[in-house]
C-alpha cells in the first residue's frame, strides 16, 4: 500500500530506493512496471510511456520469486535477455551469440557457462541475472533487493560492476535494505515509507530527522 | 516380436500408447518445472462431463467428438480454478481440488442420466474412466497423432518465448512479452495432451503420465530442451513397452502398467540419476 | 427406522465430519492431499481383501487407512529430499498405488464382485443394508458406527488441538524448530484425512469426498477471514449441500435403484458450484 507518490530519477545514476520492512519498496518498482495493479497515478519513462520502452529496461526480480532447482545452465538464463529483441518467432543469429559471448566475457560469467544454476553461489546468480540485463540492452536496470544474502566481497564486485555500467550511461534503481552500504555506494537515494519521505544525495537525505521519521 | 507386431491389435496398442507417452511427456516437463504437474489430475477428472454432454448432444461415440468436449469442460475447468488462485487469492491445490470434484460430480451425473435414458450405452464412455487402449483402431489413433501433433506444433513454434516465461514470470512480464497469450497457448497445448492421455490412461492415472516423465528426466538433464526431449523419450518408451506387454498378456489393463513402468523409471533416475540428489541449501 | 431415514444420516454425518477435517486441510494447503489420498483407496481394499480373504468393511477400513498413510508418507519424503516438488510427488506416488490396485484386481480377482465403480462412485442406498450384528440382534448400518465414532474422535481432536493445528499451518519451520509436537499433531490431521476418506467413501465414494472435504471450506473462506465463523460456515454449507443433493435426488427420482444411488450426491456438487460463484462474486464486489 503507497500513498501520494510523486517521484522523478535522474537518469545514469545509481539510485537506492530504501525504507523499513513493509514500507512498500518492491511494490513502488513493482507498479511501475505493471507488475502489480495500480489504484491511480502513472509512470513515465524517459517522457514516454511503458509501453514504448518496455525493451529499453530490465527488471531483475528478488531471488526467492525465481525457482533456483529450474533445469538452466547460466547461458540459457543470459541467452533469455534476448527474448525481448527476438520477438515470438525469431532464432538468435552469430551476432546475438557474439553479444552473449562478450557480456559473459565481461562479468567473468564464461568458466560457469554450462553450470545449472543450481549450483551457483549468491553472487553468481546475481552476476548472471545481471547479463541476462546487459544481453536484452536495456538502458534502465531494476533490481529488487539484489544484495541479500550476499556476502562482502562479492557486494563490492556487484557495486563496481554497477558502477561501470553508470558511467557507460545505464541507469540503475536497487531496492536495497542495508544503510550502512548506500552512502559509499549510490549517487541517490529515496527514503520511502508507505510515501516518499525524502529524496536526493545520500548526504542529504540519510539525516537523522529523516532517518528517526523512517525507522523509529 | 516382429510376428507380434504383426498382429493388428497389439500394433496398435503400442503404436496409439507410445504417441500419447510420447505427447505428455513433452508437454508434461513444462507442468513440472512451473510446478503445476496436477493439472493432468484437474484436467483429467474434468474430462469426465465433457464427454458426457459431447455424447448427449452429438450422440455419437466419435473420438473425435468426445475428445473435442472432454478438452472444452477441460479447459473450462483449468480456467476457473487459475482465475480462483488469482482474483479470489484461493490457495493452487484448494481451488484444484474443489474444481476437480466439482467437475467430476456434475460427470457421474451426466453418466447416470445416459444410463437411465440409453439403457446399455454407457459402454463407449467407460473408456474415458479407466482408459482403454486395447480397443484402440485406426481411425482413433488418426485422430490421437492430429491432436498430438497440434500441440506439439503450438509448443515448439513458441519454445523459447514459452521457457522465458515459465523460468521468470515477473521479468517476461516486464520485457512486455505477450504473456496472457503464451499462457493461454501453453494451456491449450496442455489440455491437448491430456486429453490424448485420458483415451489410454484413464482420467485417474494421467497425472503421472504428466509428472512422472519429467521427474525422472530432471534427474539426467541440465538444460531444459534436454529435460523435454529425455522425458518425450522416457514416455513414448513406457507407452510403447506398456502397450506392447499388456496386450500380449492376459487380463492386464494398459493404462497403469504404463504407469508402473514410468515409476520404475522414476525409481532407477531417483536412485542412479547423475544429478547430485542431497537435500541442498535454499538460497534466501 | 427406515432405509431412508438412516442414508439421511449417514449423509449428514458424512458432510459434518468431512467438512470439519477439511477445513484444516485447506488452512494447510494440503487440500490435493485429500485427492491422493482418496485415490491411493483402492490398491489398500485389495490388498485386506488379499490378507483376510473376503470383503469386510471393517479389513477394508484398514487396508485403505494403511494405503491413504502410506501415500502420504511417500508423497512427503520424495518432496522432501528427492524432487523438491509436491506437486510432482503426488502426481507420481498415487496413480502408481492406484494402478498396482487396478492390475492387481484385473489379474488375480477376475471373478470376485470387487466393484472399482462403487468404490470410486459409492452407492449411498446399499449403504444402510450392511447391519452391524450382535449374534441375532442387529444395531444398525456399520457406516453409522463407523462414521459417528469417527465424529466424535475428529471433533475431539480438532478441537484439542486447534492452537497446535493452526501454528503448524501457519509457519511449519518454527512448529518444526519450537514445537516440535505440533509437527506430530499436524501428522495427526492425516491420518484423521484418511479415516474420513475411507469412512465416507461407502457412502459418496472416494471423488466426491474430495469435494465435501475441500469444497465448503473453498467457499466458506470467500466469506469470512475469522476461523471460527468458517468451521461453522463450512459445516454448515456442507450440511446444507448435502440435504439439498438428497432432496433433489429423491425428487428427481434420480437414484431408484442402487445400481443408481451413486448419482445422488452429485446434485449437491451442482448446488455447490452455484454457492460458490455467488460467494466468489459477493467477494470480490465487497
Amino acid at each position: 500500500m503507497l500513498w501520494d507518490v510523486d517521484l522523478d530519477l535522474p537518469g545514469s545514476q545509481l539510485t537506492a530506493i530504501v525504507g523499513p520492512n513493509g514500507a512498500g519498496k518492491s511494490t513502488l518498482v513493482r507498479a511501475a512496471l505493471d507488475l502489480v495493479p495500480r489504484q491511480a497515478g502513472s509512470a513515465r519513462f524517459w517522457d514516454q510511456p511503458l509501453r514504448d520502452v518496455r525493451s529499453r529496461i530490465a527488471f531483475v526480480p528478488q531471488k526467492q520469486e525465481v525457482d533456483w532447482d529450474f533445469p538452466v545452465t547460466v547461458r540459457d538464463v543470459v541467452l533469455m535477455g534476448l527474448t525481448p529483441r527476438l520477438g515470438l518467432f525469431r532464432r538468435p543469429n552469430g551476432e546475438h551469440l557474439q553479444k552473449v559471448d562478450e557480456v559473459m566475457e565481461r562479468l567473468g560469467l564464461q568458466p560457469l557457462a554450462k553450470r545449472p544454476i543450481s549450483h551457483l553461489s549468491g553472487g553468481q546468480q546475481q552476476r548472471t541475472f545481471l547479463a541476462r540485463a546487459m544481453v536484452q540492452g536495456a538502458e534502465l536496470l531494476i533490481m529488487d533487493e539484489p544484495f541479500a544474502g550476499v556476502d562482502g566481497p562479492t557486494e563490492e564486485l556487484l557495486f563496481a560492476t554497477l558502477q561501470s555500467l553508470r558511467d557507460q550511461g545505464h541507469s540503475i534503481v536497487i531496492v536495497h535494505h542495508d544503510l550502512e552500504t548506500v552512502a559509499k555506494n549510490f549517487d541517490h537515494v529515496v527514503l520511502l515509507k508507505r510515501e516518499i519521505l525524502a529524496t536526493g544525495s545520500p548526504s542529504s537525505v540519510l539525516v537523522d530527522s529523516n532517518l528517526r521519521l523512517a525507522y523509529g | 516380436m516382429v510376428d507380434l507386431l504383426g498382429d493388428y491389435t497389439i500394433r496398435m496398442v503400442t503404436i496409439g500408447s507410445a504417441i500419447v507417452g510420447g505427447l505428455c511427456g513433452a508437454l508434461g516437463s513444462f507442468a513440472y518445472v512451473r510446478r503445476q504437474s496436477l493439472v493432468g489430475d484437474v484436467v483429467g477428472h474434468a474430462a469426465l462431463p465433457g464427454v458426457a454432454l459431447a455424447y448427449l448432444i452429438s450422440q455419437s461415440k466419435d473420438l473425435a467428438v468426445l475428445m473435442l468436449g472432454a478438452g472444452l469442460t477441460g479447459l473450462l475447468a483449468l480456467a476457473v480454478s487459475i482465475l480462483a488462485v488469482r482474483y479470489c487469492k484461493m490457495d493452487q491445490g484448494t481451488a484444484f481440488a474443489s474444481v476437480l470434484s466439482t467437475s467430476f460430480g456434475v460427470g457421474v451425473l451426466l453418466l447416470s442420466l445416459i444410463q437411465q435414458t440409453h439403457a446399455a450405452d454407457q459402454a463407449g464412455l467407460d473408456r474415458f474412466l479407466f482408459g482403454q487402449a486395447a480397443t484402440l483402431v485406426e481411425p482413433q489413433i488418426i485422430t490421437m497423432a492430429g491432436v498430438g501433433t497440434g500441440a506439439l506444433a503450438l509448443m515448439l513454434i513458441f519454445f523459447r518465448p514459452l521457457v522465458t516465461l515459465s523460468f521468470d514470470p515477473s521479468y517476461s512480464r516486464s520485457t512486455g512479452l505477450p504473456v496472457v497469450g503464451l499462457e493461454s497457448i501453453l494451456l491449450v497445448a496442455l489440455v491437448s495432451s491430456v486429453v490424448v492421455g485420458i483415451s489410454v490412461a484413464g482420467v485417474v492415472l494421467v497425472a503421472a503420465l504428466l509428472a512422472a516423465p519429467a521427474a525422472a528426466a530432471h534427474r539426467w538433464c541440465t538444460r531444459f530442451s534436454t529435460l523435454v526431449a529425455v522425458s518425450a523419450a522416457f514416455g513414448a518408451l513406457s507407452g510403447a513397452t506398456g502397450g506392447f506387454l499388456s496386450s500380449t498378456w492376459a487380463n492386464v489393463p494398459t493404462g497403469p502398467l504404463i504407469i508402473l513402468i514410468l515409476t520404475g523409471l522414476v525409481i532407477v533416475s531417483l536412485l542412479w540419476g547423475r544429478r547430485r540428489t542431497e537435500p541442498r541449501e535454499v538460497p534466501s | 427406522m427406515t432405509s431412508s431415514g438412516w442414508v439421511v444420516v449417514i449423509i449428514l454425518l458424512t458432510c459434518v465430519t468431512c467438512s470439519l477435517v477439511g477445513c484444516f486441510l485447506v488452512l494447510r494447503r494440503s487440500a490435493m492431499t485429500a485427492d491422493a489420498v482418496s485415490h491411493s483407496v483402492l490398491p489398500g481394499i485389495v490388498f485386506a481383501f488379499w490378507i483376510s480373504g473376503g470383503l469386510n468393511l471393517f479389513s477394508a477400513f484398514l487396508g485403505a487407512v494403511g494405503a491413504g498413510a502410506l501415500t502420504v508418507g511417500l508423497t512427503k519424503w520424495l518432496t522432501r529430499f528427492k524432487l523438491k516438488r509436491e506437486d510432482a510427488a503426488l502426481g507420481i506416488v498415487f496413480p502408481a498405488l492406484f494402478s498396482v490396485g487396478v492390475i492387481w484386481v484385473s489379474v488375480a480377482y477376475r471373478q470376485v464382485h470387487l466393484d472399482t465403480d462403487a468404490i470410486l462412485l459409492g452407492e449411498v442406498l446399499l449403504a444402510p443394508f450392511e447391519q452391524l450384528q450382535i449374534g441375532t440382534t442387529s444395531l444398525g448400518p456399520v457406516s453409522v458406527w463407523l462414521l459417528g465414532p469417527l465424529l466424535v474422535l475428529a471433533t475431539g481432536y480438532l478441537k484439542l488441538f486447534q492452537k497446535e493445528l493452526i501454528l503448524e499451518s501457519l509457519d511449519p519451520s518454527f512448529a518444526k524448530v519450537s514445537a516440535p509436537a505440533a509437527s506430530q499433531i499436524g501428522s495427526g490431521l492425516t491420518l484423521l484425512l484418511c479415516l474420513a476418506v475411507v469412512a465416507s467413501f461407502t457412502a459418496v465414494g472416494v471423488v466426491l469426498a474430495i469435494a465435501l472435504l475441500i469444497v465448503p471450506t473453498a467457499v466458506g473462506r470467500l466469506w469470512t477471514d475469522s476461523l471460527r465463523l468458517l468451521i461453522w460456515l463450512s459445516v454448515g454449507i456442507a450440511c446444507l449441500a448435502g440435504g439439498l443433493g438428497l432432496f433433489l435426488a429423491f425428487g428427481l427420482n434420480l437414484s431408484v435403484s442402487g445400481r443408481k444411488g451413486k448419482s445422488s450426491l452429485s446434485p449437491p456438487m451442482y448446488w455447490r458450484s452455484i454457492l460458490r460463484a455467488t460467494g466468489t462474486t459477493r467477494r470480490n464486489a465487497g
